[in-house]
Formats: structure tokens, C-alpha cells, sequence
């Protein structure tokens, strides 16, 4: 009779427990992460007796999760891809948009300034025609910067992006470091088996949150703590110690950021995550497209000046620099490495405008040799030294001064800055040269050659070794960038439809479902009115043994 | 296969969301009635609309050009046919001059009316166009084409050799106006004697000093008479150039059109086609947001 009675408890224990994991379970239906548990129930060892082996009962032994791991790593290996292809569509989507709207086109300027140029032409000694020229010079100049001052602003979020992707990154992989330490505790206390199972879920849930922003492997150790890897293999987790990520400026170049581990320069072995996709939007879409709408911007300050110079204005004076792209005027941007000892400038060079390529260009010497390197495909070009010398590169020339000693670098930026720094530099619309000939003082007002000649360059196969126009150039930056956008668009959306199935494939496993949980219930509950019902028996068993030796 | 009820929830809400998002770029879409609305719609169609626009706003330009080189021929035009009845008159008072029953004083008379005439038509090459700009002078539009020089009689061209171009369409242009030499015949800048002049003042100044010393030559009538061919074949050369100015309006305002029929088919929305597909895709969004709801209601929870 007290065997009835301890198994009928053993059952009753056992609902209680099942009962309270499905109301666990049901508290946890919208818990992000959360794996559905259940009671692992195992029938007690019967007792041997002459009559046999009698049952003894249930016993709770453990409560596990629906988990498993394959399912986890694919989700997590879908929601790196799916953060990086989806960061590089919504960030390109905004240079895609700047670029395609007629307010903020560049093609409508350049449009009414070359159509001002033409009126030039036809009314050359008219100064309010001239006037309008240099408003529309002033305006196209405007929004060259304006427009590339947008793109340097989505250089500078990307760059606060990343860093909060890095501080997310670190706070992430120390959370995870803490619950291993928790873990690692709990595991070494369990007598049989037990699985702190919540701990388990919080700890893959960071895990999946640190895969939306980076590529992360997982390796579960036998002391329960997870070791998680980034890049090629370096270690973010390590037992209960995180390494730190961090953001670091190049030398040359405060707004281009590489990413340290403990130190240690990592970013091509970035791959996958939200920091991918804006590393990716940075090099592929931001800077080829900043190159190439820098090489819109200098190639026509360079042509139109070339030709504006060999005029001459309603003063009789020889044409002037009309654009600006720099200190002195048509001056190309040389950073030079911290560590240089040596000097050298460089200018544009009208006569090979057409070679000029959107890239930069890094200029070493060795001691004897020059070597210029093409950064957007590394050709690589050499010119004997020594130093001092001249270097004509494609679109412009490099001065090197006497000093310039092995092991000097620079960095060199032809088209980079210049829709940031172009500038309209003529102010006085008798300054502007529309005329082929004259004298100082002695003017030749209805001369319209070189006038007419300006207003031809609008469709004149001048850039990208004379087959493109500054039209076709701006025309190859906008289907770029819409070519790579839509590229990342599809990508993207394709990707979410395999993370879905991913989140799907893992939610049918370790998800919460009610009705089941509601038909639980009902089925536990059923249960412990049975051994309930049970131990009245027993009692009532019990009464009637007493009633009869009463 | 189970469904967890939260993952269910979501992926409704997903579909909802993604038929919303749908629905807003073809509603962009109409409201700009524009199929590219940034390039990642068509990246190809993208660069050929700013092709397109530009090629339409530059022949817009050729047709501005057109224009301004209509008004200077026209007014070139005008000035010439001046010069021809001012030319027609001299001719008459110099036929009318030389019949010999004409007493000196009448000569003196007509004389006098020939040098008037005669400062009419200096005042005609020195026309200044609407900018101001004398219209003869060549490329120094701020010069009189013609002035009397030092030498009684003689006369100079102050112009240069220069005639300004006007571009009307990608490779044709047009001269808008003529050099005074080449209206008004090349100055010796010294009386000639009759017969010999090839400039239009100094052949008249020469015959009206001859009426007025009462010898005027049968060789000055020659001189007017070449003048006059002259004047009709530049008269001739700006009606040939404003017909061209005509013909390539017409033919750029062509192009104008087909221009816009190609990008008009390479942007612009196929109404009809968005308008069904709109219409779809509202059907697809309200049967996403009617399932959502039935689905909702349905739980062993409400049976317990």
C-alpha cells in the first residue's frame, strides 16, 4: 500500500513537473531564441518480489530543449549572409536614390551649363549672357560639392555605423564570455546530465545577434563553455575571456577604417554580417563611385580650362582658370606617408585628361626606382630616379623634389576630392574667353570661336581614352551604382527568403506551439487527477485495513 | 509538421509587410508615372534617359541658336534690301544725271542729294543689332564697319576678315550676318577714278563729285551696276541661309520628337499594365491581412 502511494506521488510529481515546463513554455511563446523544453520521464527501477518485478513510478529525471545543432548553424550561417547582403542593398539603395533624382542629378546642371555657354556663343559681346554662364558655372560647381558632399556624409555614417557594429561586437562576444562562465559552472555541478537550458538559449541568442553582425563559427567544448571564431579563425571567445574588436584610421586616410583584433589588422578576413556588407558598400559602391564622379568633376575642369586659356576675354586678356580644383588651381591631392623624408606635388595634366582613371595612386621609391601603383586594379608602373624628377602619370605629372629617399610613400588622389574642391574661379563675366584672338586692351568683342568651341566639349568624346563624354561618364556612375544596387537588392531578398527558411526549419523545431502546449496541458493535467485519484485509492485502501482490525 | 505560434504570427506579418512594400513602389511608381524610379529599376534605361535628356536639351539649344541667328539674318535681310532701293535711286539720279540737258545747277542739285544718299547707306553698314553689336564689323562687333578716311573721298573698313558661326544642330552651323567688305565692296581709302571703284561709298562719292564738277562718266554707272550684283548675291546667300535655318529647325524638332518617343517608352509608366498590377496587388494584400485574421482566431485555448 505504501508502494501504491509513493508511485502514485511519483506520478503526481511528474505532472506537477511536466505542468509547470508547458506553462514554461507557454510564458515563453514570444521569447526570441527560446527552445521549448519537456520533462524527460523515466520509470523507476521495480522492485523484484516473488511475484515479480513491481513498478515503482516515474521519476522526472532532467528537462532538455528542442535544439538541435545543425538547424542553429545553418540559421546563424543564414542571418550573417542575409546581414550583409541586406546592409549593402539599404546602403546602396541611398546612393542609388542621390544619384538618380532629377533635383539632385548632376546631369540637368551640367545640361544648363554648357546651354549657357552656347548663348555665349551666339551673343559673345553680350556681358549678361556671360553672367548667366558663370551663375551656371557657380551652380553646375555647387552641385558637384553638394552631391559629393553627400556621398563623404554616407562615408562618415557608414564609418559611426561600423563603430557601434564594433561596440555591439564587443558587448555581444562578453555577454557570451559570461554565460560561459555561468555554464561552465552549472555543467560541472550537474549530477546527471542536467541542461541549463535558458542559460543555453540566452547564450545562442547572442550568438545569433553577433552573426547579424559578423561571420562567427561556434565550437562547443566539453566543459559546456562555446568557443566562437570570426574571420579566418581568430578567436572573439575563448572560455570566459572576450577578445576586442576596435576601428582604426589609416595613416594616409582618416575617413578609410581597418578593424583590429586585439591589435592585429583583420579586415579582409571579414566576411558576412552587417560590418561585411558595410566594408562591401564602402569598396565596392561609396568609393568607385565618389572616383568616378571625382573624375566627372576634374576631367571637365581640366578640359574646359585647357580650352578656356586658349581664348580670349572682352579686356583682350588671355583666358584664366574658369574651375579651381585645388590649392594652386589645378593641383592633384598628395598625401604623403607620415614617414617621409623627400616632398612631391603633382598637377593635372590637360594634354593625357582622356587617360585619367578613377583611382587612386600610391608612388614608392626604393632607392633607385619609382614605382606608381593604380590602387582600383594595383597596375603598376616604373620610372627610373633618382630624385628630384618628373613623373608623367595618366592625367597628370608628379614633381618629386631632391630629397625623396628610399622608402618614401605617397599617397596620391587625382580624382577623389575633386567634386568636393571644384569651384567656379572667374567672378567677371568679361573675364570669360570667348573670343580666338585679340591683344591686351584691344578686344575682339564678336568673336565667338573659342565660345563655340566650349559649348562642343558637352559632346565631345574627351574622357576614358577618348570614347566617353562628361555625360557618358556621369551616365556609367549612375548604371553602376543601379547595377550593384540591384544586384544587392535581388541578393538581399533572396537571402531573406533562405533565412526564413532557416528561422522556419529552426522555430518548427524548438519553437512554441499552443494548441500542442493547450492538449499538454490537458494531458498532464488528466495525469495528476490520476494519481491523485490514485492516492485517495491508496487511502481509502488504507481505511478499510484499519476498519478491519479495528 | 509542427508550426510554432509565434513563427506562424511573423510569417504572416512578414507576408503582410512585403505586400505593403510591393504595393508603395507601384504607388511611387504611378505617382511619378515613371517605370525607373531610381536606376536600380533599369540600370541600362537609367543611362539612356540622361543620354536622352541631354541630347533633347542640347538640339532645345540648337533650336534657342536657330533663333538668334533667324533675327540677325532677318534683320541682316532688311538692311540689304535697304541698300538695294538706295542703290536703285543712286543708279536713277545717276542715269538722269548724265543726260547732257541737265544745266550744271541740276547737277550740283542731284549731287547733293547723291551725298545725302550716300550718308544714308554709311549709316546702314554701320548698323548695330538688338545686343548692339555693328553688324558688318566682322568679329569687332564694337567697331563701324566703314568710315570716311583721312583722304577726301577715300574710305576704310574697320572690320576684321572674321564672320561668326552659329552652331544649329551637332555638325551644321551658319554665319549670321556678312562682312561689309563683302556687302559694301574693299575700300581703297582714296578717290578712284570712275570705273575703277569696287567700293559702293567711294564709286558714289566719285560720281558725285564728277555731277557736281559737272563731267560725270558713263563709268561710274558700271560701278553701281557691280555694286549692285553684289549686293543681290549676299541678299541671295541670307535667303539660302534662312531657308536652312527653316529646314533644320524642322528637322531638329523632328528629332525632337523622336527623341521623346524613345524616352518616353524608356521611362515612362505603361499605365495600363501598373494600374492592373496595382489592382492585384491590393487583392493580394486584403487576402494576406483577412487570412491573418481568421487564422488568428483559431486556438484549442478558446475550447479549454
Amino acid at each position: 500500500m505504501s508502494s501504491i502511494l509513493g508511485t502514485s506521488l511519483s506520478g503526481l510529481m511528474s505532472a506537477q513537473r511536466s505542468l509547470e515546463t508547458t506553462s514554461h513554455n507557454i510564458a515563453n511563446v514570444n521569447t526570441e531564441g527560446y527552445s521549448r523544453q519537456s520533462v524527460d520521464l523515466r520509470t523507476r527501477p521495480a522492485s523484484f518480489t516473488g511475484a515479480g518485478y513491481i513498478g515503482q513510478g516515474v521519476d522526472a529525471r532532467t528537462v532538455t530543449r528542442s535544439y538541435d545543432q545543425f538547424v542553429t548553424a545553418q540559421f546563424t550561417s543564414s542571418t550573417s549572409v542575409y546581414g550583409e547582403t541586406n546592409t549593402l542593398s539599404t546602403l546602396s539603395s541611398q546612393v542609388d536614390a542621390i544619384l538618380s533624382s532629377d533635383k539632385t542629378g548632376i546631369a540637368p546642371a551640367f545640361n544648363a551649363f554648357f546651354n549657357a555657354v552656347s548663348e555665349v556663343a551666339d551673343d559673345p559681346s553680350s556681358v549678361p549672357v556671360r553672367q548667366v554662364m558663370l551663375s551656371e558655372a557657380d551652380s553646375l560647381a555647387q552641385q558637384l560639392n553638394t552631391t559629393s558632399g553627400q556621398l563623404e556624409g554616407f562615408r562618415n555614417q557608414n564609418n559611426n555605423e561600423m563603430q557601434s557594429m564594433i561596440n555591439d561586437i564587443n558587448s555581444y562576444a562578453k555577454g557570451i564570455a559570461e554565460l560561459n562562465d555561468k555554464v561552465m559552472v552549472e555543467t560541472s555541478m550537474a549530477t546527471s546530465g542536467q541542461i541549463p537550458n535558458d542559460l543555453l538559449d540566452q547564450r545562442d541568442a547572442l550568438v545569433a545577434k553577433l552573426a547579424e553582425r559578423v561571420n562567427v563559427t561556434t565550437l562547443d567544448q566539453t566543459d559546456g563553455s562555446q568557443t566562437v571564431f570570426i574571420g579566418n579563425g581568430q578567436a572573439l571567445v575563448l572560455n570566459g575571456k572576450a577578445s576586442n574588436l576596435s576601428l582604426a584610421s589609416s595613416v594616409t586616410d582618416m575617413t578609410h577604417k581597418d578593424i583590429l583584433i586585439n591589435g592585429q589588422k583583420i579586415t579582409s578576413q571579414i566576411s558576412g554580417g552587417s560590418l561585411a556588407g558595410s566594408m562591401r558598400f564602402r569598396d565596392e559602391v561609396l568609393d568607385p563611385a565618389q572616383q568616378q564622379f571625382g573624375l566627372l568633376a576634374a576631367g571637365f575642369a581640366v578640359a574646359f580650362n585647357d580650352l578656356h586659356k586658349t581664348g580670349f576675354d572682352l579686356n583682350g586678356d588671355p583666358g584664366q582658370d574658369l574651375f579651381g580644383l585645388g590649392t594652386p588651381t589645378m593641383a592633384v591631392p598628395v598625401i604623403p606617408n607620415p614617414k617621409n623624408i623627400g616632398t612631391a606635388t603633382a598637377v593635372y595634366d590637360p594634354a593625357t585628361v582622356g587617360q585619367l582613371a578613377p583611382s587612386d595612386y600610391s608612388l614608392a621609391f626604393d632607392g633607385s626606382d619609382f614605382t606608381l601603383t593604380r590602387l582600383s586594379d594595383n597596375t603598376v608602373s616604373t620610372f627610373s630616379g633618382p630624385a628630384p624628377t618628373t613623373i608623367a602619370a595618366p592625367g597628370f605629372t608628379i614633381d618629386t623634389d631632391g630629397a625623396v629617399a628610399a622608402g618614401d610613400s605617397f599617397l596620391i588622389r587625382p580624382t577623389f576630392f575633386a567634386a568636393k574642391n571644384i569651384q567656379a574661379l572667374v567672378t567677371d563675366p568679361k573675364q570669360v574667353a570667348a573670343a580666338g584672338t585679340g591683344a591686351p586692351g584691344d578686344p575682339v568683342p564678336g568673336d565667338n570661336t573659342v565660345a563655340r568651341g566650349l559649348a562642343e566639349l558637352e559632346k565631345t568624346q574627351i574622357m576614358v581614352g577618348g570614347k566617353s563624354t562628361f555625360s557618358d561618364v556621369y551616365s556609367q556612375l549612375v548604371s553602376k551604382v543601379g547595377t550593384l544596387t540591384s544586384a544587392a537588392n535581388k541578393q538581399s531578398e533572396a537571402h531573406k527568403v533562405l533565412l526564413n527558411q532557416a528561422i522556419l526549419t529552426r522555430d518548427n523545431l524548438s519553437g512554441v506551439n499552443l494548441d500542442e502546449e493547450a492538449g499538454n496541458l490537458i494531458k498532464f493535467q488528466n495525469s495528476y487527477q490520476a494519481s491523485s485519484k490514485a492516492i485517495a485509492v491508496a487511502n481509502s485502501l488504507f481505511d478499510s485495513l484499519l476498519a478491519a482490525v479495528r | 509538421m509542427r508550426i510554432s505560434t509565434s513563427w506562424a504570427n511573423q510569417s504572416n506579418i512578414n507576408g503582410i509587410v512585403e505586400q505593403q512594400s510591393k504595393l508603395n513602389k507601384l504607388q511611387v511608381k504611378l505617382a511619378v508615372n515613371k517605370k525607373i524610379v531610381t536606376a536600380a529599376d533599369d540600370p541600362a534605361g537609367a543611362a539612356r534617359s540622361i543620354d536622352l535628356n541631354q541630347t533633347l536639351k542640347q538640339t532645345d539649344q540648337y533650336q534657342n541658336n536657330i533663333i538668334v541667328a533667324r533675327q540677325r539674318l532677318s534683320l541682316s535681310d532688311g538692311v540689304v534690301q535697304n541698300v538695294v532701293d538706295v542703290l536703285q535711286k543712286i543708279n536713277d539720279l545717276g542715269i538722269q544725271g548724265l543726260n547732257d540737258s541737265n544745266s550744271p545747277s541740276d547737277r550740283v542739285a542731284i549731287a547733293v542729294e547723291m551725298e545725302s544718299l550716300n550718308t544714308h547707306l554709311l549709316g546702314l553698314a554701320n548698323t548695330r543689332n538688338a545686343n548692339g553689336e555693328y553688324m558688318f564689323s566682322g568679329f569687332k562687333t564694337d567697331t563701324p564697319a566703314f568710315s570716311q578716311s583721312a583722304v577726301q573721298g577715300g574710305y576704310d573698313y574697320n572690320g576684321d576678315q572674321n564672320q561668326r558661326n552659329i552652331q544649329i544642330s551637332t555638325d551644321r552651323h551658319v554665319t549670321d550676318g556678312d562682312l561689309g567688305v563683302a556687302v559694301f565692296g574693299v575700300p581703297n581709302g582714296a578717290p578712284n577714278p570712275a570705273g575703277s571703284n569696287s567700293n559702293i561709298f567711294e564709286a558714289i562719292d566719285r560720281l558725285a563729285q564728277d555731277m557736281r564738277n559737272n563731267t560725270p562718266s558713263q563709268l561710274s554707272l558700271k560701278d553701281i551696276s557691280t555694286a549692285f550684283d553684289n549686293v543681290q548675291t549676299i541678299q541671295s546667300s541670307i535667303g539660302v541661309r534662312l531657308n536652312a535655318l527653316d529646314i533644320q529647325e524642322n528637322s531638329n524638332a523632328n528629332y525632337t520628337v523622336d527623341m521623346k518617343t524613345v524616352l518616353s517608352q524608356t521611362e515612362d509608366l505603361d499605365y495600363a499594365d501598373a494600374i492592373s498590377q496595382f489592382n492585384l496587388q491590393t487583392t493580394v494584400l486584403q487576402a494576406a491581412q483577412q487570412s491573418y485574421s481568421q487564422v488568428k482566431k483559431m486556438s484549442l485555448f478558446n475550447y479549454i
